[in-house]
Parts: C-alpha cells; sequence; structure tokens
C-alpha cells in the first residue's frame, strides 16, 4: 500500500509536469515600457511643460504623418504624472509665455506574421514527409512614444534636444483596450523615472 | 587407488563451474542497474539571482550503473530539466539612467549527458552511495515580454555530485527498488547575466537491477 502511495504521488508529479509551455496572455498582450533620459541634465529647474493634444503617426516616405487626437484618459494619466512630478501645464505654448519643455507623442505600428510548426507529408512527392512552418496570420504591433524636449530660450526653426523619452510597447488588441494600456504604460515610464521630480 | 583419484578428479572437474557460478552470484543482483528518475531542481547562484527563481518540477533522468567492483559502479546518465517562470513585472536597469519593464517569461532547458561514477556503503537493502557525473549539456535559454523573444543556446559542461539512497524493494535473480538522492549540478552554460547556470535537485526514482 505504501508503495502504491509512492507510485501514485509519482504519477502526480509526472502529470503536473506535463502542463501547457509557452508564453501567457498577460506576457504577450503586455506592454513593454522603456525610458531613457539625457544623460546628466538637470531637470530641477524645469517648472511648466506643454503637450501637444495630437499624436502623430509616419506613414512612410514622401508622406505626410497621420495626426490625431491622444485619447483624453491618457493626456489625464501624462498630466497627473507631471504634476506629481511638479510641473505646470501650460494650454498654449504661445500664450502666457513659452514652456520650459515640450512632450510630443508618436505612434508607431507595424504587422507581424506568425508561424506555426508542423511535419507535413506531401501526395504529389509519394508522400515525402519533412518539417515546415507555416504561415497562420498576422498581428499589428504599436509603440508610442513620449519625448520631451527642452525649448528654453529657443527660438523659431531651433533644433531643440531631447531630455527624456519613454515607449510603451505592444502588441495591438482592440482601441479601448489598447487606451487603458496606454495609460497603464505612461504611468509606469513616469514611475520609473524618479529623476524627473522637480521639487 | 587410482580409481580413488580419478573419482576425485571427476567429481572436482563437475564441481568446478558451480563454485565459479557462486563466484559469480556474489555480484549478481547488482551487477547492472537501470533507474528512471524524476527531479525536482531549484535554480541557484546566478541563475537563480539574475534569471528564474523558481523550482522545477519538470525533470527527469535515466541512469545505467555497472559495478565494477562490490563497491563501485560506472555507468551514464541522460538527464532533462526545465526551468520557468513569468514575472507580471520586472524592472531592468539600461547603462545611462535608461530602465526597461514589463511582463517577461523566461524558460530555460538543460539536456545533460554524463558519465557516472558511484561508491556504495553498505550492504543490504538500504545502500547509501557518493557520486559523480561529468559530462556535457546542451542549455537553451528563452526570454520574451509582448512579442519580443530573446534565445540564446550553446553546449557546455556539467559535473553533478551526489548523495544518495538506494532502497531495495524486492530481490531475487532481478531486484526493484527505489532510488532517492541529492545533486548539486554544477554548469558552464551563460547567457543574460546568468555565468554558470546552476542548481540542486532532488531525485526519486525507480529502479531494476540484475
Amino acid at each position: 500500500m505504501r508503495t502504491q502511495r509512492w507510485l501514485g504521488a509519482l504519477g502526480a508529479a509526472l502529470i503536473a509536469s506535463c502542463a501547457s509551455y509557452g508564453a501567457p496572455d498577460s506576457v504577450i498582450f503586455g506592454q513593454a515600457v522603456i525610458t531613457a533620459p539625457k544623460p546628466g541634465f538637470d531637470y530641477k529647474p524645469l517648472g511648466t511643460y506643454y503637450l501637444v493634444p495630437q499624436y502623430s503617426e509616419p506613414r512612410g516616405e514622401n508622406l505626410p504623418p497621420t495626426l490625431a487626437d491622444i485619447p483624453a484618459a491618457v493626456v489625464t494619466a501624462i498630466d497627473a504624472a507631471m504634476e506629481g512630478y511638479g510641473y505646470t501645464a501650460t494650454t498654449d505654448p504661445g500664450i502666457g509665455g513659452a514652456p520650459d519643455v515640450v512632450l510630443a507623442m508618436t505612434v508607431l505600428t507595424g504587422t507581424g506574421q506568425v508561424y506555426y510548426p508542423g511535419y507535413w507529408c506531401d501526395y504529389y512527392y509519394y508522400y515525402y514527409c519533412y518539417y515546415d512552418w507555416t504561415y497562420a496570420g498576422s498581428y499589428t504591433y504599436g509603440m508610442a512614444v513620449l519625448e520631451m524636449t527642452d525649448v528654453r530660450g529657443a527660438a523659431q526653426g531651433d533644433a531643440v534636444p531631447v531630455v527624456w523619452a519613454g515607449a510603451v510597447y505592444g502588441v495591438a488588441t482592440t482601441a479601448a483596450y489598447d487606451t487603458s494600456r496606454a495609460v497603464e504604460g505612461f504611468t509606469r515610464a513616469f514611475n520609473q523615472s524618479p529623476y524627473l521630480d522637480t521639487h | 587407488m587410482k580409481t580413488l583419484i580419478v573419482r576425485v578428479a571427476v567429481l572436482g572437474a563437475l564441481l568446478s563451474p558451480l563454485a565459479a557460478r557462486g563466484q559469480w552470484e556474489t555480484y549478481r543482483p547488482r551487477q547492472s542497474m537501470s533507474i528512471f528518475n524524476y527531479e525536482m531542481s531549484a535554480p541557484v547562484g546566478s541563475m537563480k539571482d539574475n534569471y528564474i527563481k523558481n523550482t522545477s518540477w519538470r525533470g527527469f533522468s535515466f541512469e545505467n550503473r555497472s559495478m565494477v567492483s562490490e563497491r563501485f559502479s560506472a555507468g551514464f546518465a541522460f538527464g532533462y530539466n526545465r526551468f520557468e517562470q513569468t514575472y507580471d513585472l520586472l524592472t531592468l536597469d539600461r547603462p545611462n539612467g535608461g530602465v526597461i519593464s514589463g511582463p517577461v517569461y523566461r524558460y530555460t532547458d538543460q539536456l545533460a549527458v554524463k558519465a557516472l561514477v558511484h561508491a556504495y556503503f553498505l550492504d543490504g537493502p538500504l545502500r547509501p552511495y557518493v557520486g559523480v557525473g561529468l559530462g556535457g549539456v546542451w542549455s537553451y535559454a528563452y526570454s520574451q515580454t509582448a512579442d519580443f523573444a530573446q534565445a540564446d543556446d550553446g553546449f557546455h559542461f556539467i559535473a553533478s555530485p551526489e548523495l544518495g539512497l538506494t532502497f531495495t524493494a524486492a530481490r531475487g535473480a532481478s531486484s526493484l527498488g527505489l532510488n532517492l538522492a541529492f545533486r548539486y549540478n554544477y554548469t558552464t552554460a551563460s547567457y543574460a547575466k546568468v555565468t554558470d547556470a546552476s542548481n540542486v535537485a532532488v531525485v526519486v526514482g525507480l529502479f531494476g537491477a540484475y
């Protein structure tokens, strides 16, 4: 009887060890957030910012980028993070004085292909069998990049330095879900950049 | 007198194979032992600190040991272990103050081929032993966040000292029993920030000996 219990436990462990392989959906549809400061830059003197209300999406060479409004929830998240770090929003860079920094968003999208492996046998070649990958479909991925540029003392037409960048990358799903992930992603981008704090 | 000498010679000739068989039977129960093991392995060192912390519940090994003397055996082993972990949120520092964060899925496969040497201490149903396995291990490490994936593979050295115990449950011309061992698997496999992908394993197995 004791031996049977041992064998039963061993069998249960073997069955448990055969659980599914592969990344879970929380990883596949999660978002990677990358942030980068300008090395050596001092953020303490900064005080005001302007968030460009539209994001741009490049369409390729010789084509103007597509412009669209940043979703309100994303704007709210960015404003909350900036104010939390001691920045004051300016509604328009031309009214009430120029801001210290400008935040502008760019969205990049692309298409990926999914292939799955299999072992195939071909009737026309006398059932010759071979291992191959088969096209299973495509998906869209996207990256929203928020750049902070230092515009203090800059004149019209000047090149302005990027002093911080945060990027949220993920596999596209529905618009509503992607917006909520962008909110979570940019909130995380600011949280992992404590050097932006001006207090 | 001549008749007596002839009778003794004939009797001796008839008994000598039996005597030889008797000597062979001393080694017979453990002359060759085949073991199938289930392994639970916990990463240690840089593998635990920098890649996967979870215990592996997916490990198997097959061993064949032949007694080369009453106390020593030599043999070979094949082993497989998979280590796997999903991080809900992993944050990694990048050069110049940059940070990357996200959910990460990682796994590592280790497929080892080893030569074995073991020494046994007691006779009877319970036989403690110490041993070591030396050989090569094919290592494959995979990491994914969103649809970004990175993989690294290679063939490396492995050394596996172990302390164990065999319990012979049924003894006869063939024997059956259980094998229990604690094993340290040191490898030179390196990937990402892992310098020597090593682990400690609890090994439980069934053996057949003949």
